[in-house]
């Protein structure tokens, strides 16, 4: 018959270990953060951001186009984007 | 908000969501969509970071992220959320510490669906230009890590119409050419030349705003006796650019041009490039096409001599229906003297000389578009790039679906031209007449004329100047002429005048004149 002990004991065990990892990962994940929210950086750009609010609609980041294209007939998009140098008539 | 940014943000349909909202919203609210998890672009301990050409720019009231090179023109106004972590990604900061800067800064209430937008955010900056990654050169932006572009929040406007400086300006340093193309588009006109000292003074006023991209237009700048202190003056300001020419380059000035580093290829260092023209592999086809006796002979010894002095020149070749199946020839000769970068576009109509004859056929474009991949396919160590245009005709449909996704004019809107006698326009392909000159840099500062009344009208003519053509009755004109804008030099080529509906228009009804 199996020792009922000698499992409460590996269950035990278990059960620590595992509490152990969580709460490290927990404190782990708050010093990450701290260090985070020391960063130059990231102090200043919180401090910046406070005040005003950001509406977060990405709109894939371009605001502007940015492929501008003055070659006639690339139109559409060059290949290589807009060259000074691709215009037909330049040397 | 001036009332063109309203417009604006109804030409672009964006969000209903407004621009700002109170103070502690939520990413997630904000964004207001479900989405399926999908698998982050870096890794945790992935070290990502703004690559190189790219820089970061204050442009006032917000944040530019622009392609510092001569080679493509592309900038974007980052949106808030974008400006608020890109400033992070020196490469010096893991994945995961971007992850924890964000939902720091951002606080959301779902923090796991608040990272998946990070992620989204990111993909978007990944491709289809490569702006973030895990190798490369870093961006610029970083080396002062004292003085990192950053985002004023408290003025921050997005989306705009135009940048609060230009992102690039072209310099006309003369009009004055060794050569004489048939197919040179060029107005070429005689025109006063500001003096070494004057130009300084411009370049000057260029690198105090910031502006790195300082392209060449116009003629051959080896015209001007000064042009090794020009070139000196702009590269030591940091100005990317490219030197194109059909002058001969002796030995002497291509030492003078490797000292300056121009055409050198070097990765991570400003790109100054050097372009030399090549149009035929027959001299007298070549000399015929220039106007410049024994021009094969002379491009042949330029390409030589900088090959020795170690730079890397562009050959670039304009196709006509006298030269197009030369290329081939041309790669085969011009790598055979150590070249290796390649360029063929094919002839437009110049208002200034125009011949019909110079237009490549309809077959002689399918042919090309047949025979330039094989070309770029047998040659894999070469760089040979080459414009695809078959010359198809497009259906009204695809006229009117392409329409709304035009290229954006930038003559105004991040770009513009000094001439040679130090006026500013906006567009090098547009006659240099009173009427389409927004300034003068010997009279005033770049910025007030980049803010002035004249760049403002010139890029949003009024209606009545559009009489008899089909925008002055059209009812997106506020729409066209507040958003993207079009093509002045295409209504100008296809239909005589500046103000009047481009061919790519699809409420344009008139034939166009054949541009390409």
């Amino acid at each position: 018959m199996p020792d009922a002990s000698e499992g409460r004991r590996k269950f035990l065990k278990t059960a620590l270990i595992s509490a152990g990892a969580v709460i490290g990962a927990v404190f782990a994940r708050k010093a990450a953060f701290a260090s985070v929210a020391q960063d130059p950086l990231v102090r200043d750009m919180a401090n910046r951001s406070r005040n005003a609010s950001i509406a977060t609609h990405d709109d894939k980041g371009a605001a502007l186009c940015n492929k501008a294209s003055c070659n006639p007939g690339c139109q559409d998009g060059c290949s290589n984007g807009c060259q000074s140098s691709c215009k037909s008539g330049k040397a | 908000m001036p009332e063109f940014l309203q417009i604006w943000q109804g030409v672009r349909r964006l969000p209903d969501a407004p621009f700002r909202v109170s103070g502690a919203e939520d990413i997630d609210l904000i964004m207001n969509r479900a989405k399926a998890p999908s698998a982050s672009p870096f890794a945790s301990k992935d070290l990502p970071r703004l690559l190189a050409p790219w820089l970061l720019r204050d442009d006032r009231d917000n944040l530019l992220l622009y392609k510092c090179t001569y080679v493509d023109l592309k900038y974007r106004v980052l949106s808030p959320v974008q400006a608020l972590i890109l400033p992070f990604f020196s490469g010096e900061r893991s994945y995961a510490e971007i992850q924890s800067i964000w939902l720091h800064l951002i606080k959301p209430v779902r923090k796991a669906e608040s990272l998946r937008d990070l992620d989204e955010i990111v993909r978007n900056l990944m491709a289809p230009d490569e702006i973030i990654g895990l190798t490369g050169v870093p961006s610029d932006s970083f080396k002062d890590k004292t003085n990192i572009p950053l985002p004023d929040f408290n003025r921050y406007h997005w989306p705009v119409e135009r940048t609060s400086v230009p992102v690039s300006v072209q310099v006309d340093l003369t009009n004055r050419c060794v050569a004489n193309c048939r197919y040179c588009y060029a107005e070429r006109n005689s025109c006063q030349e500001l003096t070494t000292a004057e130009w300084v003074v411009v370049f000057n006023q260029f690198s105090n705003l910031g502006i790195r991209i300082v392209d060449m237009a116009g003629a051959d700048p080896f015209m001007r006796l000064d042009v090794f202190d020009l070139l000196r003056a702009m590269v030591d300001r940091d100005f990317t650019f490219s030197v194109s020419t059909k002058s001969h380059i002796s030995p002497v000035w291509t030492r003078r041009l490797a000292e300056l580093g121009i055409g050198r290829d070097q990765t991570g260092v400003v790109a100054r490039g050097l372009q030399v023209s090549v149009d035929s592999v027959d001299n007298k086809l070549a000399s015929w096409l220039t106007g410049v006796s024994n021009y094969l002979e002379r491009a042949k010894s330029t390409t030589a001599n900088l090959v020795a002095a170690g730079l890397s020149p562009r050959i670039k070749c304009v196709m006509t229906a006298y030269n197009w199946d030369q290329s081939a020839q041309i790669v085969e000769l011009f790598s055979s003297l150590g070249a290796r970068r390649f360029q063929f576009v094919q002839y437009g109509r110049s208002l200034y000389r125009h011949s019909d004859d110079l237009f490549l056929t309809r077959e002689q474009k399918l042919s090309l578009s047949e025979s330039m991949p094989l070309l770029v396919a047998a040659h894999p160590d070469l760089e040979i790039v080459f414009q695809d245009d078959t010359g198809e005709t497009k259906t009204k449909e695809q006229i009117k679906a392409d329409w709304p996704q035009r290229a954006v004019c930038t003559g105004g809107r991040a770009a513009m031209l000094v001439h040679p006698n130090g006026d500013v326009s906006l567009c090098e392909q547009i006659p240099h007449i009173p009427a389409n000159v927004v300034g003068n840099l010997l009279r005033e500062s770049l910025l007030e004329i980049w803010n002035g009344a004249a760049v403002d009208k010139f890029i949003h003519p009024e209606r009545s100047r559009f009489a008899g053509t089909v925008c002055s009755s059209c009812s997106d004109f506020d729409e066209c002429h507040l958003g993207r804008g079009y093509c002045y030099r295409d209504a100008l080529s296809a239909f005589g005048g500046l103000h009047d509906a481009p061919p790519a228009c699809p409420r344009q009804e008139k034939v166009p004149l054949r541009l390409v």
